[in-house]
């Protein structure tokens, strides 16, 4: 065969399978676009150099891989079913004298002109958003205008690298089916024999089984780290119980209501039951994959606009004041040396202050029994997470000074403040040492930060009763479990004097070497560092999210597409056995329907599921605003939707055309 | 004559189709004339193109002709609204095609059961009526079978017996024999003879001699027109697949036939 011919051949095939190819070519251009940027934005030297670089481009890398990993199966996905649609024309070339080799060449040649487009068109349109995104990206961060544009290199050749070796890995694959199979076969392809799906009842109760267990999980977690521990492990379960609920579990039921017959015998339950089998068979694992692709992007959106939308909140939660000065380790002097240097710092440079306070506490995550009225030190998080407490030690001066009160306590008397509203009364033993609860009160207004965790201050007689405590805790954790200094206020000015200030003490305690560790944070500082997390969150959440809206507009398209092809034949003999036009098409719609919003529906009680469990994480990250979340939720789920329904619509329109 | 039920009448049809993009005429009947009585077994032969095809069309009310009036048990067909259409189809007509056209996703059971349960039966009304259906037909064993799990032969009991449970007044079939080997043909076509002494009337359309020599009545049909036909009368098989045999050669040689 002439090698022109070849040429002439892929470049027909192209053409002739447009309607399946050109969605193909669009979301490879999309994605090497998409993954440019991100490869880009990583390596753009306009994000080096600001504050809290280091976090940014943490986030910007992780959405790289995400980013690669995922156009990688998106491009394995629809190839397969391009790949699918075209093997009877393959097996025809076959038949009609092509040996394998000849069509290995032939798609060869096609892959390389489809590579060759998407790569130049990708790379094309990636240089021209990058630097839409990158701004974008400064003006999420706040990070001013100081912005370098360039075409990035690495970018270039990261992305051509990268989708190189997609592409060739694909077309080895398709290669690879080729001589796999026999011609007849190939002929045969896109038309197998259509068995009726067996029920599968294990797979269906262990769909069950998993989605519920994920559920339970997620409801009944109280303890916001083993929320952030458990977490995965329940959205394993989720994913696995979503699997086998599309595959088997949603046959196990059709089955079930076939199988009563006055149910069954319905005109419009007899179509559509019968129908629904082969449909679900066909598509279980494409709505399982919508059906996680969507919760992932309500996830993902809701929670990062959240977290950015509610920055100053957490900010504020995190940062009581504008200045903490912590130290670990220091005795009593030592902490006096450092009040007295930061006290001169601060009347020496002329910055009024307001707000000073000062402690020296212990603190530790303890486990209260309350049958035993027992704190005790342990090790197993998920153990009663419910019962799991910030326990912070002080000496009853701190509350007086604090609230103007002036309380006395003996060597054995304890007061306590708790932030979930429990009466502590009668004795209350820290791990083996007793005491009699002096009474409860109220918040005493510490700058302390506010989390998701259970939080109980507890007040002695003296700083001597703690130091005495503190021994029972140093037989688990030794040097580690020692007192802590804490010295705050808030700086009268902007964040500029505030960060001078900073650098001032910053300096001024690098020069001390001591056995102490002293530790300056200013919010103005951390500010940047939140900016660049939740920031960075927040645009990745939204780039991921359109990628992945991208990617369920293209399996809805191609799964309309293949019902399409199938529906067309039941269509016809329904009308023969003498259903009408309008009730065939009523039929299939509601069936369509169903397959499609089904995925939806069932990533919405994930969601809602998940609900709880997201807030305490988010509570982990300092953000206690649940209205703000539920806000940011429902508008995320409509918009979700009304998006998810516009690209229906469209799809819907081809699928039609093909049917009638 | 005794005067007898006439079932189908079909007047001075004409059918022509206007290609895709206009201007072209192609005209697939021309005049078509005939009409069926109560319990007869006709067969309409013809070579591709004669225009059988669209004139099952017409009669299976899928197809409207250019002119020409078609009454079924003295209904106009051309007279019945699009809505009533199908509801009319499914009481008063029965199909049976080459390809057997089954529902892949329905058990024999249910494809046969398929227009009851779109006429709004109920499931107790079903099971009386499908029974000797199944008896009839031979096909008691394979209800719960799937269509890719029977053999062309069976599949073609499973397509008359969806064909004939609504007990409609006319029975159409399309080649019902294309698709069968010879001895599913065979039984096949007894079972034909079958259904239609138990008094279903029933036309089929196809170009196997063999086929058509088990009818009452043989219609050749040429160029959109009735060109002649042949009764039974009291010829057997062979003898009638004989004078077939000869009027097709005549046909095809170009005789002018006046019967």
């Amino acid at each position: 065969m002439r090698n022109s011919m070849y040429f002439k051949l892929a470049a027909s095939n192209i053409r002739k399978n447009g309607k399946t190819y050109i969605p193909y070519l669009i979301m490879s251009i999309t994605t090497i676009m998409m993954f440019y940027i991100m490869v880009f934005l990583v390596y753009n030297p306009g994000l080096s150099g600001m504050r809290g670089e280091r976090h940014i481009k943490t986030v910007l890398s992780l959405g790289c891989y995400i980013t690669g990993a995922f156009s990688a199966v998106l491009l394995f996905y629809t190839n397969s079913f391009l790949f699918k649609k075209r093997k009877k024309e393959i097996g025809l070339y076959n038949i009609l004298g092509m040996e394998k080799k000849h069509i290995a060449k032939m798609l060869t040649i096609e892959n390389m002109y489809s590579y060759l487009v998407t790569i130049v068109l990708g790379l094309f349109f990636g240089i021209l958003f990058s630097r839409l995104m990158l701004l974008i990206l400064l003006n999420i961060l706040k990070a001013g205008t100081g912005f370098v544009f360039n075409i990035s290199i690495e970018g270039l050749c990261i992305t051509f690298v990268f989708f190189t070796i997609v592409s060739a890995l694909i077309l080895l694959n398709n290669i690879r089916q080729v001589h796999l199979t026999k011609p007849v076969e190939l002929l045969k392809g896109s038309s197998l024999g259509e068995k009726e799906p067996k029920t599968r009842w294990l797979l269906a109760i262990i769909g069950v089984l998993s989605t519920g267990a994920g559920y339970y999980i997620a409801l009944s977690v109280e303890n916001p780290l083993a929320a952030l521990n458990i977490f995965f492990l329940a959205v394993i379960l989720v994913i696995i119980g979503t699997y086998c609920l599309f595959t088997a579990g949603s046959i196990a039921l059709l089955k079930l209501l076939r199988k009563n017959k006055k149910y069954y015998y319905k005109t419009n339950h007899f179509t559509a039951i019968s129908g629904m089998i082969y449909r679900m068979k066909r598509n279980a694992v494409g709505l399982a994959n919508i059906c996680i692709l969507s919760a992932m992007v309500l996830v993902t959106v809701s929670s990062t606009v959240c977290l950015y939308v509610g920055m100053h909140d957490a900010l504020n939660n995190r940062f009581p004041t504008d200045i903490e000065i912590i130290t670990h380790n220091a005795d009593k002097e030592q902490s006096v040396s450092i009040s007295n240097a930061v006290n001169k710092i601060v009347s020496e440079s002329g910055y009024e202050i307001s707000k000073y306070s000062e402690f020296r506490y212990l603190s530790h995550s303890m486990l209260y029994e309350e049958e035993k009225d027992t704190f005790s030190i342990c090790f197993d998080i998920n153990k009663n997470s419910d019962n799991m407490y910030y326990v912070y030690f002080f000496p009853v001066e701190d509350y007086n000074k604090k609230t103007g009160t002036d309380i006395l306590l003996e060597d054995k008397e304890v007061l306590i403040y708790n932030r979930n509203n429990v009466d502590f009364t009668g004795n209350l033993n820290i791990q083996s040492i007793e005491f009699i609860v002096k009474g409860n009160v109220k918040d005493p207004g510490f700058p302390m930060s506010v989390d998701g965790f259970n939080k109980v201050y507890l007040f002695f007689k003296d700083e001597q009763v703690i130091i005495d405590i503190n021994k029972q805790f140093e037989e688990y954790f030794g040097a580690y479990s020692s007192l802590t200094h804490t010295i705050a206020f808030d700086v009268m000015g902007d964040k500029a004097e505030q960060l001078k200030l900073t650098d001032r003490i910053k300096v001024t305690f690098e020069r001390l070497e001591e056995n102490i560790s002293i530790n300056t944070i200013s919010k103005a500082e951390e500010e940047y560092v939140f900016y660049a997390i939740y920031g960075g969150l927040f645009f990745l959440g939204l780039f991921l999210g359109v990628l992945f809206m991208m990617a369920t507009v293209l399996i809805i398209y191609y799964k309309q597409i293949s019902e399409g092809y199938e529906d067309k034949q039941r269509f016809h003999i329904m009308q023969q056995v003498g259903m009408t036009k309008a009730e065939v098409r009523q039929s299939i719609r509601s069936q369509v329907l169903t397959v499609f919003f089904l995925p939806l529906i069932m990533a919405i009680i994930h969601i809602v599921f998940a609900f709880r469990m997201i807030t305490k994480i988010l509570g982990v990250l300092y953000l206690t605003n649940v209205p703000l979340f539920i806000n940011c939720t429902v508008i995320t789920v409509a918009a979700f939707t009304l998006f998810y329904m516009a690209a229906y619509s469209l799809t819907a329109h081809s699928y039609y055309k093909i049917v009638e | 004559m005794t005067v007898t039920n006439m079932i189908l009448d079909v007047r001075n049809i004409k059918k022509v189709y206007t290609t895709r993009f206009g201007g072209h005429q192609v005209q697939a009947l021309s005049n078509v004339t005939f009409s069926v009585e109560q319990g007869e077994f006709i067969a309409i032969m013809g070579e591709s193109g004669s225009g059988k095809t669209t004139l099952l069309n017409i009669l299976a009310a899928l197809d409207k002709p250019t002119s020409g009036e078609v009454f079924l048990d003295g209904n106009a067909l051309t007279g019945i609204s699009e809505k009533e259409i199908s509801a009319f189809r499914r009481n008063n007509l029965g199909f049976v095609f080459q390809d057997f056209n089954l529902l892949d996703n329905f058990t024999v059971k249910d494809n046969i059961l398929l227009p009851l349960v779109l006429s709004g039966k109920t499931y107790d009304e079903m099971v009386p009526i499908l029974k000797p259906v199944l008896n009839k037909l031979g096909i008691e064993d394979i209800t719960e079978k799937y269509p890719y799990e029977i053999s062309g032969g069976q599949k073609q009991r499973t397509a008359i017996a969806r064909a004939i449970i609504t007990n409609p007044k006319l029975l159409l079939a399309d080649e019902p024999t294309g698709a069968l080997d010879s001895k599913a043909t065979n039984s096949l076509l007894k079972l034909f003879r079958k259904i239609n002494e138990d008094g279903q009337t029933i036309l089929m359309v196809t170009h196997s001699i063999k086929a058509a020599s088990h009818a009452s009545r043989v219609l050749f049909l040429r160029d959109g027109a009735i060109f002649h036909q042949i009764y039974r009368g009291e010829s057997t098989n062979e003898e009638l697949y004989q004078k077939i045999s000869d009027t097709l050669t005549i046909l095809a040689t170009g005789g002018i036939f006046n019967a």
